[in-house]
């Protein structure tokens, strides 16, 4: 019993030691598992959202122009793209509010509030839209509300009073905000009380009345107190803005006050005029929030009430595509798009390639530069000529879409520049943007004949617009899903940069489904969920230069090893089989050169590197290392357990000592030279200060350096930062799991450090 | 005699490679450091290195502002002190020999109460008493010297435990800890060797003991013998920088797995990389956890090579665990402990690459509080590009480190021999 007892005793302290020693490993693998929005959590968990097949994704509607994918674009072009391509209404953009999605079949539930499928209108009465403004037109509101009374466009009064209401920067219904508010008003209305308590004395004749008036004020001042005080339960809520049905309640918690606190009669007529101060100071700002909530609920209803049709069903489930899918719809969409035969022989020729709109572009300017060059512009200019080219014709294009018109029209009607530039001055003769662009073109004119000046900005101009289109078709095409099922006038779902999901309408403007709840589920296979585990390891691969750092690494290690393994069997060799004078004396002064810290040497050594020009060369992180006195004493007192006779008998065969080391001796002290090769190899693959010292560029940093500087300049990514140092370390530990009996041999033997 | 010749020339062929890489990259930069530590050679005068003898030297040594008192007072008071405790110790020595001489007795007492009239008055009596202390001190140290000896370890415990004592009683703002600790606020390489030893402090004697232990359950007859090794030995083979990442993660004063840990026991949460204070036990953490499992497998081959025989006889002996602990196998291993405690100490000294990555390229969160030797002399070289300067501070590292060995391998020889 009690040899038991001690035998668990030790088994727990062991395997507790040993848990505490691979706790860090663990943590480190489990954190590179996690989705970002995992890794800064208190308590920290072991456990991923990534290993499940089913996760829900957190989505939001918001207030964007879809259909542009922002960073492809430069800012100039990005301006260009959003005049040219005015909002899409049809596209209802939500953001991702959660951990990114990159693969797998998204499942989206859109129904409508009531429960159903969700409603939308197409055929906007005009004649309700009108009699609706009418209804509203007694009500006292913010004079940015009134504004937006203006507009015609129904979808489009909707989204702007939604916005104005709930998804602006400064959302009117933001809880928030409305207590605040409240308690300004009534900070505001504290005075008007002092004011008017002051005058009632002086004004008010009548004693009873004075009396009465001020008992009428501290009550309302009470009530009003009451409500604000009240009011401060919708400071915390599920959103950051107020649900209806509290619009509602405070609409009737202020109406019930000011029936309470509004209608005071008195007989004096001297208390008129204080009772009129009275409904300006504190009665008037409190019917405008009113009214301002009320509209609100009013544009609510009849938002709800023109949607008179609804969806076939509310649930899209959507697949990501391979690439193999995305590159070959690719390549239809855009021979379907571009007619014109000089972009689609340019187009078919880059097909394949990454960045395909990117790649467009630039053969385009080449082209472009080329022509120019003929017209014999100098090589200096030539950038400086192109871009203001491209400039003006840019801003022409912009301007033009203010006024709804089209370029490209006026390139048709005219000649030449001449023609060209006076049609544009009937419409735009007081822009200060058009005269700049006229500016630029006199300047551009000197240097080009008029007539090739005018061509060139015309092929310039078809090439933006060419360019545009190509970049809309690529950045739709590739970030679009492949739709499973879908109600029918659902076109597309899009997933751009894996934060922004997009639904596209058949038609349809997007404003009647922002009411909707929008719960969005994603669902992996079991690839998938593989890939998804993966990704960070993916990412971080990706971030830093790490398959060059991995190739210098195992470049490095090897080439040392290698290396040191000859070099120390040689010297072990001399030192132990053949004998010379001067031998154990040097063999003295080699060991003790092992009680010299490398760190000391580190200034002189890195002066030596420099004097040679070995600073970022494979040399410098190679030779100084190729020696290791541990090494050779290793193999030196293996060779001295191999029996003379073995020496003898090769002699007398007439086999050398060259031959005898290598096809003899080495063979024979095969565990320790692994023993003594593997040490160097790991300890290669680890140094950090001298490849810290020695490298200056990526290009011959190895991975401890990389890692370090990678992690200087992610900051604080821990799951990528995690998943580097996971695939940092991977082979070594690897390669000590499978060899660990050398190591500990060679470590044990005598010591290394 | 052709042939001898044919094979000295062999011999030295053979070493030829190893003897170029070792004389350009170890044996003249031992000399050529030396050289450079005398000249002035940095970043502005990179071509003409000029030579200021001990210049460097002075400057590393140079302080901010002077210290409140000079070196010498503190190593006179430190010394005082040291006598005074030695002169106890020998007291209670004698009063534990059979011999007990009144007279001896009548002059502990006497020296007990000047000792106690010195605390309390000037600094000009306690020089008298000192010089008669050191009289005292080397008269009886001939008497009783070899009896002390046998028990070294003891009397050295009961120095210092006096020493503090003393220290505590009679509280003298001079001092040897005093002096080192304001200077290392007015001189960087002085707060540097302050750091290393406070690490080396920390990370030597646990490493070892959590080493002992863990080589002595693995020795124990367990199953998975060789799992458990590995497990303890796999944070020294691999990176010191990975390694150092994954502990920054963990020592995250926010999300950090350590603060977790530890708030199961009730602790708040400890800015482990954010505060002064904890820079040096948060680097000896880490290190004694990368270095335990080197140690352990060492200690483990150390307690294999020992005979079972031994044990065996006693077990008739009728031995328990720790009589058989502390009579064969702690002698025994002395010189595996004694090995283990040199290589600690030099590597312990080189600390580095932790600070590095643990702090992303700072010595510390702030005001130096993680700067070590090593670090002491990257910056110099490596930031600030003072080669001359730079090459002084690595000398002086390679002395501190030569000492150390120097002076372990003085005492360790005593200790080791009488086993082996």
């Amino acid at each position: 019993m009690r040899r038991f007892l001690r035998t668990l005793i030790i088994y727990i302290l062991v395997a507790s030691g040993a848990i505490l020693m691979l706790m860090p490993f663990a943590w480190m693998v489990a954190t590179s598992f996690k989705l970002p929005s995992e890794v800064e959590e208190w308590p920290p968990k072991w456990t991923s959202k990534n290993f499940l097949s089913e996760r829900n994704v957190k989505v939001k509607v918001v207030e964007k122009a879809g259909g542009i994918d922002w960073r492809s674009l430069s800012i100039r072009e990005a301006m260009a793209f959003v005049a040219l391509k005015k909002r899409e209404r049809n596209v209802l953009s939500l953001l991702i509010d959660d951990d990114p999605v990159r693969r797998g079949t998204l499942l989206i539930d859109f129904s409508s509030p009531n429960g159903g499928n969700p409603d939308y209108a197409t055929k906007i009465d005009e004649e309700s839209f009108e009699e609706f403004k009418k209804s509203l037109q007694n009500y006292k509101i913010l004079s940015d509300l009134k504004k937006i009374f203006e507009e015609d466009d129904l979808p489009v009064f909707f989204s702007e009073i939604f916005s104005f209401y709930r998804s602006s920067k400064k959302p009117f219904l933001d809880r928030i905000d409305l207590v605040d508010r409240m308690e300004s008003y009534l900070k505001l209305a504290e005075k008007s009380y002092n004011t008017l308590k002051r005058f009632a004395d002086i004004r008010i004749k009548d004693e009873e009345e004075k009396k009465k008036f001020k008992e009428f004020l501290t009550e309302s001042h009470e009530n009003l107190s009451n409500f604000v005080s009240n009011v401060q339960v919708y400071r915390a809520g599920v959103e950051s803005v107020l649900e209806d049905r509290e619009v509602e309640k405070i609409v009737k918690d202020i109406e019930s006050l000011v029936e309470e606190i509004g209608s005071p009669s008195f007989t004096d007529p001297s208390v008129t005029p204080l009772l009129n101060f009275y409904r300006k100071k504190i009665l008037e700002p409190l019917i405008m929030e009113r009214d301002t909530l009320e509209v609100y609920l009013k544009v609510k209803k009849f938002y709800k009430t023109v949607q008179d049709k609804t969806l076939d069903s509310s649930r899209i489930v959507a697949k990501f595509r391979t690439e193999e899918e995305k590159s070959r719809l690719l390549r239809e969409r855009i021979m379907n798009g571009i007619k014109n035969e000089r972009y689609r022989r340019i187009l078919e020729e880059l097909m394949d390639e990454k960045d395909l709109a990117e790649k467009f572009a630039r053969v385009l300017d080449k082209e472009v530069l080329e022509e120019l060059k003929h017209l014999g512009i100098k090589d200096r200019d030539l950038s400086s000529v192109f871009n203001d080219i491209k400039d003006s014709v840019v801003r022409l294009a912009n301007l033009l879409i203010e006024k709804e018109r089209d370029l490209k029209d006026y390139f048709k009607g005219s000649a030449d520049i001449d023609a060209f530039l006076k049609s544009l001055e009937k419409d735009f003769s007081g822009s200060s943007s058009f005269i700049l662009v006229k500016g630029k073109i006199a300047k551009l004119s000197k240097k080009i004949p008029p007539r090739e000046l005018f061509s060139v900005m015309k092929e310039v101009f078809d090439d933006v617009e060419a360019i545009s289109l190509v970049r809309k078709i690529y950045s739709d095409t590739v970030s679009e899903l492949k739709l499973i099922s879908a109600p029918s006038k659902v076109i597309a779902v899009r997933m751009r940069g894996s934060e922004n999901l997009e639904i596209v309408f058949d038609g349809i403007d997007k404003v009647f489904f922002e009411d909707e709840k929008y719960l969005v589920r994603a669902k992996f296979s079991i690839g998938e969920v593989f890939a998804n585990i993966f990704q960070n390891y993916v990412d971080a691969w990706k971030s830093a230069p790490f398959a060059r750092y991995y190739m210098n690494t195992v470049i490095v290690a090897t080439t040392t090893t290698i290396l040191e393994v000859i070099i120390a069997s040689m010297a072990a060799f001399a030192f132990s089989i053949l004998k010379f004078p001067g031998r154990d004396f040097l063999f003295g002064i080699f060991l003790a050169t092992m009680m010299v810290p490398g760190e000391v040497l580190l200034v002189p050594n890195f002066i030596t590197i420099t004097k040679f020009g070995w600073i970022d060369t494979y040399y410098a992180l190679i030779v100084p290392w190729i020696v290791s006195v541990f090494a050779i004493f290793l193999i030196r007192q293996h060779f001295l357990t191999l029996p003379q006779e073995l020496y003898d008998a090769a002699k007398m065969d007439g086999c050398g000592n060259w031959r005898y080391l290598w096809t003899i001796a080495v063979p024979l002290s095969k565990p320790v030279i692994i023993t003594g090769a593997l040490l160097k190899f790991v300890a290669s693959w680890n140094a950090f200060l001298w490849v810290l010292i020695v490298t200056n560029s990526e290009k011959y940093r190895t991975l401890t350096v990389g890692l370090q500087t990678f992690s200087s300049e992610a900051g604080t990514v821990y799951h990528q930062l995690m998943a580097a140092a996971t695939f940092s370390i991977l082979p070594v530990v690897v390669l000590f799991l499978f060899m660990q009996k050398y190591f500990i041999r060679g470590i044990a033997r005598t010591g290394l450090k | 005699m052709k042939r001898r010749w044919k094979e000295t020339l062999e011999g030295y062929l053979f070493l030829l490679p190893a003897f170029i890489v070792l004389s350009i990259f170890v044996f003249w930069p031992i000399g050529f450091s030396l050289v450079l530590s005398f000249f002035k050679w940095d970043f502005r005068n990179m071509k003409n290195p000029s030579f200021i003898g001990l210049g460097n030297y002075r400057e590393i040594f140079k302080f901010s502002s002077p210290t409140s008192y000079p070196f010498w007072m503190a190593v006179v008071y430190t010394l005082v002190f040291l006598a005074l405790s030695l002169a106890l110790v020998l007291m209670i020595a004698r009063t534990m020999e059979k011999d007990r001489r009144w007279f001896i007795h009548a002059l502990y007492f006497l020296i007990f109460v000047l000792l106690f009239i010195a605390g309390y008055i000037t600094n000009v009596y306690m020089a008298t008493i000192m010089l008669l202390f050191f009289v005292f001190i080397f008269l009886e140290l001939r008497d009783l010297g070899d009896k002390l000896f046998k028990h070294l370890w003891l009397v050295l415990f009961a120095i210092l435990g006096i020493f503090i004592v003393l220290r505590y009683v009679f509280p003298v703002d001079y001092g040897i800890l005093n002096y080192v600790l304001e200077a290392k606020e007015k001189n960087l390489f002085i707060k540097a060797i302050y750091n290393t030893t406070y690490y080396v402090i920390l990370t030597v004697p646990t490493t070892i003991f959590l080493a002992l232990m863990i080589a002595l359950l693995l020795n124990a007859n367990i199953k998975l013998r060789a799992f458990f090794r590995t497990a303890y030995f796999l944070p020294f083979v691999t990176s010191i920088v990975a390694i150092s990442l994954v502990w920054q993660w963990i020592y995250n004063d926010e999300y950090g797995l350590l603060n977790y840990v530890l708030s199961w026991f009730g602790i708040e949460k400890i800015a482990w990389l954010k505060d002064e204070k904890w820079t040096i036990p948060t680097i000896a953490i880490l290190s004694i956890w990368k270095g335990v499992g080197y140690d352990a497998v060492i200690f483990l081959a150390g307690l294999q090579n020992i005979d079972k025989f031994y044990y065996e006889a006693a077990d008739v002996d009728g031995a328990n665990t720790f009589q058989k602990f502390f009579y064969i196998t702690w002698p025994l291993l002395s010189p595996t402990t004694f090995f283990l405690l040199i290589v600690s100490m030099i590597s312990a000294f080189k600390v580095f690459a932790e600070v590095y990555v643990l702090y992303g390229g700072l010595p510390g969160p702030y005001n130096y509080s993680g700067l070590t030797m090593v670090y002491y002399v990257f910056d110099l070289f490596y930031r600030q590009q003072r080669m001359g300067i730079a090459c002084a501070g690595a000398y002086l590292l390679f002395v501190a480190i030569a000492v150390l060995t120097f002076i372990q391998f003085k005492i360790g020889r005593k200790m080791v021999e009488y086993v082996s």
